[in-house]
């Protein structure tokens, strides 16, 4: 039942590597420019910082639009925009592009809502000191915010790498699109086995990295 | 000194516009203990915020060192804010940072060197007696230490003024006392001007020397803690005053006792005990006491005793008016 795994292995190491650099470089870009997008939506909404509802709403009403739109669609939408920016149309660097922007989207609520959560009173107390908002964001709130902010990265990660196996649509490759490939089109189930074990692997793994990295930067309930 | 001079603060809420603070005048010494009581609601805890300017006046001025504070640019008013510190109700320490970096945050702010910065916080932890909890987080805190912990946070940069919001609502009574002792020993060792809101007047009652009570945003009362808790003026004072000082005689006791049942308050060295003895001689009545008490006010006596009058119905009536001349207040709450 196993023979056409050998004889592809290959492709299922070259398949595992793309998955891998796809959900790597568009969850980096979703931390770190979705995060600045948390910051901001978050800086706008308090009377503390940067209140401003304009600013708020318009950068909410994109963020929901890019949300709302299927990956599928918002892939099709972008690859002309990969092609300015990474130079083609296919393959893993090309679907990077609209795989970033859908993370950045999805990563910048999750991280607005682990700011939120911080104790306005910790806010307070920090100004009362007499500190800077940038130092307060830098030094007391993305602090206080970083075991959420941790697992918000893990549920987006694992998102990311959910959208990934789509793909193959575009020539991306990736685990998911050797499962559709050869385990569904040409019927080697085993093939399509070991692409869903292997994400099964990855998603528990992701999952318990980020629940143990959370729980070391938790000193609330400790 | 700390002079709030015509301070009104409105704001917005729910297309409400709310009058917190209305007219406020008043002026805080320097080594002040100064106490702010009300209800909730009274417009106590936006009038604290403005001395730091948390909270933005609407109309006035707040003078802090003859300095203007509403008028403060940003970087003058965050010079201002590390000269001002500020303790919490729910301490609000964060909750990722130990002991010593919760302080270090704070003197990092007011641009203390890095060497300096460890004895400083060695000192404060020394002070507040948490020396060994440096680097502990404030989730394995008590009440008590987190807020000793905020207290040292607040002090940290060399403060002289300390604002307290509800500093001890959060606490048990043991740990509110060993609270209001260490306040006092930070108003008596440093100088630091004390302002502290809070709806328990007892908080009042132990450590401060001058109060003002607010309702409905107005200042209703002030003046040293002393007169105003032994004479009220207003009536929303008088029965703020009454509701703690009050007892209610077990119905077990009305059930037997016969004639009047007096409230005496008597101030300071007022010797009670002869003035009952001599007026039960003079009379010819007897005294039947209830239920005495001494309170501390300000560090000075204030005794409260219930007595029941047993004699003749004219003997009583005289000894209530001898008594009301000799008492610093005789009233009779209950007869037969």
């Amino acid at each position: 039942m196993f023979e056409n795994i050998l004889s592809l292995r290959e492709d299922i190491l070259e398949a595992l590597l793309q998955t891998g650099f796809m959900v790597a470089v568009s969850l980096i870009t979703a931390v770190v420019i979705g995060g600045l997008f948390g910051i901001l939506l978050y800086t706008t909404s308090s009377s503390h910082f940067y209140k401003n509802e304009i600013v708020r709403k318009i950068t909410g009403l994109v963020l929901n639009i890019i949300r709302s739109v299927p990956f599928l669609i918002l892939m099709i939408l972008f690859l002309p925009l990969s092609k300015i920016i990474v130079g083609t149309k296919i393959g893993p660097e090309a679907v990077v592009v609209p795989l970033s922007i859908a993370s950045i989207a999805f990563f910048a609520r999750l991280a607005e809502a682990s700011l939120s959560d911080v104790n306005n009173g910790i806010i307070e107390a920090a100004f009362s000191s007499g500190a800077s908002k940038s130092r307060i964001i830098f030094s007391i709130l993305i602090p206080e915010a970083l075991p959420s902010i941790i697992r918000n990265i893990t549920v987006t990660a694992i998102s990311v790498l959910g959208f990934s196996a789509m793909a193959g649509l575009v020539g991306g490759g990736g685990l998911g699109d050797l499962a559709y490939r050869y385990g569904y089109q040409r019927y080697q189930t085993d093939i399509m086995l070991v692409c869903v074990i292997m994400l099964v692997v990855i998603v528990q793994l992701i999952q318990w990295i980020g629940d143990a990295v959370a729980l070391k930067f938790d000193k609330k309930y400790q | 000194m700390i002079d709030f001079q015509n301070v009104s603060v409105t704001f917005k809420q729910n297309r409400k516009t709310v009058e917190a603070v209305r007219n406020v005048s008043f002026q805080i010494n320097d080594g002040d203990i100064f106490g702010i009581v009300g209800g909730s609601g009274a417009g106590k805890s936006t009038l604290l915020r403005t001395i730091n300017q948390l909270q933005k006046v609407s109309e006035g001025n707040v003078i802090v060192d003859s300095k203007a504070v509403n008028n403060l640019k940003s970087t003058e008013l965050r010079l201002l804010r590390q000269n001002v510190g500020m303790i919490f109700q729910h301490f609000n320490l964060a909750e990722n940072k130990t002991v010593y970096q919760n302080i270090e945050f704070v003197l990092k702010v007011a641009g203390w060197k890095k060497n300096k910065i460890q004895s400083r916080i060695s000192e404060l932890l020394e002070f507040v007696k948490l020396s060994d909890k440096a680097d502990t987080y404030p989730s394995k805190l008590s009440g008590g230490q987190k807020q000793r912990v905020s207290i040292a946070r607040a002090l940290a940069n060399n403060t002289k003024i300390l604002l307290c919001d509800e500093p001890t609502s959060a606490l048990d009574a043991e740990t509110t006392s060993s609270v209001l002792e260490l306040l006092k020993k930070v108003n008596n060792d440093f100088g630091v001007t004390i302002v502290i809101i809070t709806h328990e007047l007892d908080v009042v009652k132990s450590i401060c020397n001058k109060v003002v009570v607010m309702s409905d945003g107005k200042v209703v009362e002030s003046g040293d803690v002393y007169s105003v808790f032994t004479n009220p003026q207003n009536d929303f004072t008088k029965q703020l005053i009454e509701h703690t000082n009050n007892f209610d005689i077990p119905a077990e006791i009305t059930d037997i006792i016969k004639g009047p049942v007096l409230k005496l308050t008597y101030l300071g060295d007022n010797a009670v005990e002869s003035i009952l003895s001599d007026t039960a001689k003079e009379y010819n009545i007897r005294y039947n006491i209830i239920h005495g008490k001494i309170e501390y006010i300000a560090s000075k006596p204030l005794g409260i005793l219930y007595v029941n009058i047993i004699g003749e119905d004219k003997n009583i009536k005289l000894v209530v008016s001898a008594l009301k001349e000799k008492t610093f207040s005789a009233e009779v709450i209950y007869n037969v």
